[in-house]
């Protein structure tokens, strides 16, 4: 025995040469500690002996024997002990107690007391206090010791020298206090268990009777949950829990949602055999990176065994303890943010100080971010992927090779991008997304935890395999992935099509000459100075097909003419031969990754020949507030083709002035992008924009900026082509606010410095700030700034301040996008044409300062709005998203250019294109559209969710589900399971369920609009959509989800202006869906909303309302009533508010320390 | 001559071995496979097609319930139960526990059905057994599996719940020996067997049958056995709040009575692998040292595939 490092005495006497063998066990889920030992006959023992182990020079436990047995055949003497908890066991309390409404502590102590036990409480709490009512007595004093332990969510065990100890097991995740890895050569042997025999999803807890004087009552509650293991809505598993100290409903919640927590969830057992000691006890958290499990876990069991074969024990990681649950407290942990160009940046809950997270990250710009049980996954703005260990000191880059398409086709990884990552933590394994943007191949590549890959590539089940991936993630049971996917490609040599909208079959036949058209933004203008000529005369013998790209809708007429179809009615217009008709069609693309994305409204369309020979095809905006936007491509198809086969496309482009041959590459550009029969003024992108007299002054008195708006006026021609002035004024004044005072002629924003600034429209409407032209350059900061327009007179006075600036100007103002502050250019006594401008985020400590910057460095910043005013009391808002490179505002010229980051221009918006009604989007990376070179048109629409491949129903019932299976291997197919709108982002909080969030605001005017939200599994109204089925939620007022997550909430009720309550004495439980409003509409706060996740009729409610444009959230999943809630907002940099658990709380900001690239993403370990 | 083996299971490409089980006795149909690698995970459907390339059949389906990797070695062992087990995972607690589900003048086999369904279980079909509970008292069904419910009303009528391989649940008068009318579906040649065991015992004899109902209901069916000493009675009790009329435990108690009053007679057999011999069925066994041909009825069955070979052992009575 002196050899394995262990030493055992028997009431003092070191016994080391009797002893033949021993097995010692322990377990944190009893709490009780055995020792079954055997000795040789020499040995003398007695019951009640104690036997002390020592291992590795620790004392291990102190045992008192309980039965010997002695074989006269071996010569043994077999030793059956057991730790201090014998004595509790064994004691039985022989009289009944009226508890007199004690606590749990001193109920504790009395028995341990009794049952003579020495004690100690790790915790200071006196723990759940007893009803009134309770008794105790007339049972073992164990079992009133672990019920009572239950309540107050307390573990005890025996430590060595045999003290119970008593207390919230003290965990911190961040700081795993052992590692057992593969490399240190003592595993002998490991093991993973995952069943679901402790799998349950519906608790129910009853108490005691409360007397309630006239209406006594008894306690009860219920809590359901939906897992990714239930097999539909009838697979319900519960847990009746009775315990009659419980006094009330709030209680039984909270006891009941501890439950949940420790069993809504499969076993996942790991079991490890080392060699020899193993120096930790059980309590202990270790990060085991194994071959069969990579994360952090806690020791649940340990069983020592010596004897001549040699010394090994075994542990046993993450058991769950059919008797207690919500044992343990939250240590020292972290929340963690990805950001545009800083990498990732943590901080301690209890702190507010951030740090430097990204040692080992070559690429800071992050994209996504998971953390699961210590192991964490990001992606990069471009192909590099990272994972990182909470216990290594750096991140470290994850460079697979192998990527083949179908054809075998091997491609590069640095021409890929990242899309996205998930982490399996049942085993520590992560899938990461890439995707090829040129040729539209995508691949899932899983790491596990042995450090092998494999990567599969994406193809469907119909052997579709152009998807551009947008987000992966896993929830150990499904792995889902969203995408952009090809609805078809056009080829018009095939002999036959049908297009996705199921029209009429046609054969394409190329005209005999395809337009290279750029594909990055083509809008067409209006009829009256934005004509599209075919200047070949093009006669058809058939019909005329237009793609209309964006929508990738296609068309295929059998009548000659053009064609476009109403998307929202599903119909295809009248026949447009010579007619007009229209699309109220608004089209949306989000934060895809290749294109220019446009949205227009509603669409009139002329179509001027009333022949089969088209010479002068014109688009026309009629009414006001519209235009056309996108690419057109023209083919005629059919079996003649007259005139010289070489049509062209002809624009009118409104910078040059002249006509342009669109086959050149030349971008259509957009003209006066609509007409207006409005009295009220227009503020016409295109038309001539005089600045007429504004002066506007400042003062920083030290802790005030005062904003003055002198005067202004602005005039404005109505017609750019005509000359002629239509005077109008837009410019208000007497902007009343919480500091505003009007003085004179002139208004005043008073912004305190550190407060947010408030300013509301006489209407009762409440707006962002308003661009109105300025002719100086002020860079000012309004967190939230709601202005308020005090009336329309109009300001007299046309003189021009000439002390300012001339030429294109820019104010700034932080958290610009939509609810904050705005920037815009003004003209300067000059005329101008149109007008750009672009957002910045600046400090808001920063004070207002003059500059004459209209470019602008967007790295790290998002959502660049270029907001207009038109009328009095209508506002549009045009967003430009750009997660990297720079929007360049080119004066003059008037473009809007996204660049790369080596400084190459990747898409321009050339003259007014960046028009009222009109949203782009420049996401990073811009591909063409290859339309010369094959005669193909990829016509990119219908985002899909791809889930893996469809299993077998387990209802017998047809439709798609997925199959539940963890794992995609290599050769796997994928079912599109869903068809979304937009590819869409994916959040799985907790283990269940999927939700699918994204879109845009895409109305003109006030932000809002539509977006899209998905549940993997819903339960509603009785009915259940099976888990991998996906249901829509009721968009309500919600539009743009730029976050979501799930989350269990104790009680919580709201109305929808007021914010939120918890109710204090809850009788419900709730899986919430929390989700961001990004902006301010009218009629809806910018803020945290939150709903059911499984009442299908439940409504948004209002949560909290944050100044700026709201960008992501994060809520904790474990342990707590009410979650820790982090969410961060623009700013410059980005602004971070922490809500902590209680009901009292409220949220912090903790911005001060954050880097300026914008937070891309909020984390905490999920097993937080 | 030497036939080649066959498994198609779902989610395993590679298996070791597989024991597919299945007895009167059980509540599930149990599968067990090992494999290096699966990529089955907790709650997956579980097929498993087995025999040889020439002869197999699907002798299960159900859902995976358990996953179990070992390292070094690196094997998997899967274990999955058929659609039965959603009733044996499926605990009945009320949402309203003054409400809890209640049942009036229901007859047996709806009252199974219709707690069958709480687990979803719809793919039922029961035969009309007669038997009509919740006369004066609703049936309350409350704080109990919905298996071991259901089984507590079969067994009252001496009756039989199973799934079979489709996933249907049948609850049918299915005795758990050969009765006058079965018909056989398969012949077992002695060539075919490897081993084989004839035993009879009393063990499972009962001749008094004790039934307690609500109300102070009570019936008593007792007869003779030439097994046991004259006037000595082994005795089997059952006691069930619902059976609140005389003749419902009147019947009760005889259709036991009838049931057990018998030796158990078994014969167990391992024989080549044969995925005809499943379950419920009823078999020929042509003549061995040990037994004359007869009928039997197939009590239990597991099929075992591996690197030994392709074996069924089985346990038959009559």
């Amino acid at each position: 025995m002196q050899n394995l490092g262990v030493n055992i005495t028997l009431e003092g006497n070191n016994i080391n040469t009797h002893v033949i063998s021993y097995t010692r066990d322990v377990d944190i889920c009893s709490g009780v500690g055995t020792l079954l030992m055997v000795v040789d006959k020499n040995t003398t023992v007695s019951i009640g002996d104690a036997v002390r182990i020592f291992e590795g020079g620790t004392k291990v436990g102190t045992f008192y024997i309980g039965t010997t047995s002695e074989s006269v055949k071996d010569g043994t003497i077999s030793l059956n002990c057991q730790d201090m908890s014998k004595y509790l066991q064994s004691y039985f309390i022989a009289t009944m107690h009226n508890v007199g409404g004690g606590s749990s502590k001193y109920w504790i102590e009395q028995v341990l007391t009794w049952a003579k036990v020495s004690y100690n409480f790790t915790t200071a709490s006196n723990g759940y206090a007893l009803p009134p009512n309770t008794k105790i007595g007339l049972e073992f004093g164990y079992n009133v010791v672990l019920t009572l332990c239950q309540q107050s969510g307390w573990y005890f065990y025996f430590d060595g020298e045999g003290v119970c100890q008593i207390g919230e097991l003290s965990t911190s995740w961040s700081n795993p206090q052992f590692t057992l890895a593969e490399s240190g050569g003592l595993i002998l042997s490991e093991q993973l268990v995952s069943d679901d025999s402790q799998l349950r999803n519906r608790v129910v807890v009853w108490g005691g009777s409360v007397p309630g004087g006239t209406t006594p009552y008894e306690v009860y509650t219920e809590l359901n949950v939906t897992t990714p293991w239930d097999r539909d809505a009838n697979d319900k598993r519960t847990i009746v829990y009775s315990n009659n100290y419980i006094r009330n409903t709030g209680t039984a919640w909270a006891l009941g949602k501890k439950l949940l927590d420790e069993y809504s969830r499969t076993v996942s057992l790991k079991t490890y055999e080392i060699a020899g000691a193993f120096g930790e006890t059980i309590g202990t958290i270790g990060y085991f990176d194994t071959y069969i499990y990579n994360g952090t876990g806690i020791v649940t069991s340990l069983s020592a065994s010596v004897s001549s074969k040699g010394f090994v024990t075994t542990i046993f990681v993450d058991e769950r303890c059919p008797r207690q649950f919500g044992y343990w407290s939250l240590g020292a942990e972290y929340v963690y943010v990805g950001t545009n160009g800083n990498g990732i940046w943590r901080k301690s809950l209890d702190s507010s100080t951030w740090s430097d997270w990204s040692t080992g990250l070559t690429n800071l710009y992050i994209k996504d971010l998971k953390i699961k049980s210590g192991l964490f996954a990001c992606t990069s703005n471009d192909y590099r992927v990272y994972y990182r260990k909470i216990i290594d000191s750096s991140w470290t880059v994850f460079s697979p090779t192998g990527f083949f398409d179908g054809d075998l086709v091997e491609y590069e990884l640095d021409t890929l991008y990242s899309a996205g990552c998930g982490i399996d933590e049942t085993i520590g394994k992560i899938i990461y997304g890439f995707t090829d943007k040129t040729n539209k191949k995508s691949w899932i590549v899983t790491r596990y935890p042995s450090g092998e890959y494999s990567i599969t590539f994406v193809t469907a089940e119909n052997g579709e395999d152009r998807y551009i991936l947008k987000d992966v993630d896993t929830n150990t049971v499904h792995t889902v992935a969203t995408a952009l996917t090809i609805v078809d490609v056009l080829d018009p040599t095939t002999t036959a099509f049908e297009d996705a909208e199921g029209l009429p079959q046609s054969v394409f036949q190329p005209i005999t000459e395809t337009y290279s058209i750029d594909p990055r933004l083509v809008s067409l203008g209006p009829k009256d100075t934005g004509n599209v000529t075919v200047t070949s005369e093009l006669t058809l013998s058939q019909s005329l097909a237009v793609h209309y790209i964006p929508d990738g809708i296609m068309y295929a007429l059998t009548k000659s003419g053009l064609y476009i179809k109403n998307l929202d009615t599903g119909s295809l217009s009248s026949y447009a031969h010579g007619g007009s008709f229209t699309t109220a069609k608004t089209y949306i693309y989000p934060e895809t990754d290749d294109f220019i994305h446009i949205i227009n409204g509603v669409t009139h369309w002329t179509f001027v020949p009333s022949t089969l020979t088209l010479t002068n095809i014109s688009y026309s905006a009629v009414g006001s507030n519209n235009m056309m936007v996108g690419k057109i491509v023209f083919h005629a198809y059919g079996s003649s083709i007259v005139g010289d086969g070489t049509a062209h496309l002809i624009a009118y482009d409104v910078t040059t002035q002249t006509n342009v041959d669109v086959q050149t590459s030349t971008l259509f550009v957009e003209a006066t992008p609509y007409t207006t029969t409005s009295t009220s003024v227009p503020f016409v992108c295109g038309g001539k924009v005089y600045a007429g007299s504004v002066g506007i002054s400042y003062t920083d008195n030290g802790s005030d900026v005062d904003i003055s708006i002198v005067k202004a006026k602005m005039y404005m021609n109505l017609d750019g082509s005509s000359g002629g002035y239509t005077t109008e004024s837009i410019i208000a004044e007497n902007f009343v606010g919480y500091n505003l005072s009007a003085s004179g002629g002139a208004s005043y924003l008073t912004r305190n410095k550190g407060n947010d600034a408030y300013v509301y429209e006489a209407g009762g409407y409440s707006y962002a700030p308003i661009p109105y032209l300025g002719v100086t350059n002020i860079r000012a900061e309004a967190r939230v700034a709601n202005w308020y327009t005090g009336g329309s007179s109009e300001i007299s006075s046309q003189t021009f301040d000439s002390s300012q600036a001339t030429g294109l100007t820019t104010w700034e103002f932080a958290h610009c996008d939509g609810a904050g502050g705005i920037s815009f250019g003004g003209g300067g006594g000059t005329s101008f044409i149109g007008r750009t401008s672009a957002l910045v985020v600046i400090s808001h400590s920063t004070d207002l300062v003059a500059t004459s910057k209209h470019a602008y460095d967007l790295k790290g910043g998002t959502n660049f709005s270029v907001n207009s005013w038109f009328g009095s009391y209508t506002r549009y808002s045009k967003t430009i998203n750009e997660y990297d490179g720079t929007i360049l505002a080119q004066n003059g010229s008037l473009a809007i250019k996204s660049l790369d980051f080596g400084g190459n221009e990747i898409a321009t918006l050339v003259g007014a294109s960046y028009n009222h009604d009109t949203y782009v989007h420049l996401p990073e990376h811009i591909i063409e559209f290859d339309l010369g070179a094959t005669s193909r048109i990829y016509s990119y629409a219908n985002p899909v969710t791809l889930g893996d491949l469809p299993g077998p129903t387990t209802s017998g019932v047809g439709g798609v589900v997925l199959r539940a299976n963890p794992i995609v291997a290599s050769g796997d197919t994928f079912g599109a399971v869903k068809f979304t709108t937009y590819p869409l982002e994916i959040e799985v909080s907790r283990e269940s369920p999927f939700v699918f969030f994204g879109g845009i605001v895409t109305t003109s005017g006030n932000p809002g609009g539509t977006g899209e939200m998905w549940l993997s599994a819903y339960v509603a109204s009785g009915s259940f959509v099976s888990v991998g089925d996906f249901i829509g939620l009721p968009l309500d007022t919600m539009g743009y989800y730029p976050d979501a997550r799930v989350g269990d909430v104790l009680g919580l009720s709201s109305t929808s202006t007021s914010g939120w309550t918890y109710a204090q004495n809850p009788n419900s439980f709730a899986r919430y869906i929390y989700s961001l409003r990004p902006y301010r509409s009218i009629q809806h706060k910018s803020g945290l909303y939150f709903r059911e996740a499984y009442d299908y009729f439940d409504s948004w409610k209002y949560f909290e309302g944050f100044p700026g444009t709201l960008h992501k959230c994060e809520l904790s999943n474990y342990k707590f009533s009410s979650p820790y809630t982090f969410v961060s907002s623009s700013g410059y940099p980005s602004y971070f508010w922490q809500l902590n658990p209680g009901y009292d709380s409220s949220f912090v900001e903790y911005s001060t320390g954050l880097p300026n690239g914008n937070i891309t993403v909020i984390r905490l370990d999920d097993r937080i | 001559m030497s036939k080649k083996l066959y498994a198609s299971i779902t989610g395993i490409t590679k298996p070791i071995s597989i024991s597919v089980s299945s007895a009167y006795t059980n509540a599930s149909d149990v599968a067990i496979i090992k494999a290096e690698s699966t990529t089955l995970s907790i709650g997956d459907a579980i097929t498993v097609d087995m025999g040889y390339t020439d002869d197999h059949a699907i002798l299960f389906t159900g859902y995976v319930k358990r996953v179990e990797r070992v390292y070094p070695d690196n094997v998997y062992t899967v274990t999955a139960y058929d659609v039965m087990t959603r009733a044996v995972d499926y605990f009945i607690a009320s949402t309203n526990p003054n409400a809890p589900f209640k049942r009036s003048k229901i007859a047996a086999e709806t009252l199974i059905g219709e707690v069958l369904a709480l687990a979803g279980l719809t793919n039922y079909q029961g035969d009309a057994t007669n038997f009509i509970y919740g006369w004066t008292v609703p049936v309350e069904v409350n704080l109990i599996g919905a298996y071991d419910f259901c089984k507590q009303l079969s067994d009252l009528v001496a009756w039989h719940l199973y799934a079979d391989v489709n996933g249907k649940i049948w609850f049918v008068d299915r005795k758990p020996y050969a009765e006058v009318g079965d018909t056989p579906t398969y012949t077992l040649n002695e060539n075919k067997i490897i081993t084989a065991t004839r035993s009879d015992s009393d063990d499972d004899l009962r001749n008094r049958i004790v039934v307690y109902g609500n109300n102070g209901v009570f019936a008593e069916a007792k007869a003779s056995s030439p097994y046991l000493p004259s006037g000595y009675y082994k005795t089997a009790v059952m006691s069930a709040t619902f059976v609140d009329q005389q003749w419902v435990a009147d019947d009760a108690a005889s259709y036991n009575l009838s049931k057990w009053n018998r030796l158990r007679n078994s014969y167990n057999i391992s024989a080549l692998g044969n995925t005809n011999i499943t379950a419920r069925k009823i078999i020929t066994v042509e003549t061995t040292p040990i037994a004359t041909q007869d009928d039997w009825f197939v009590y239990s069955v597991e099929h075992l595939l591996g690197t030994s070979g392709y074996t069924t052992n089985m346990e038959l009575r009559i």
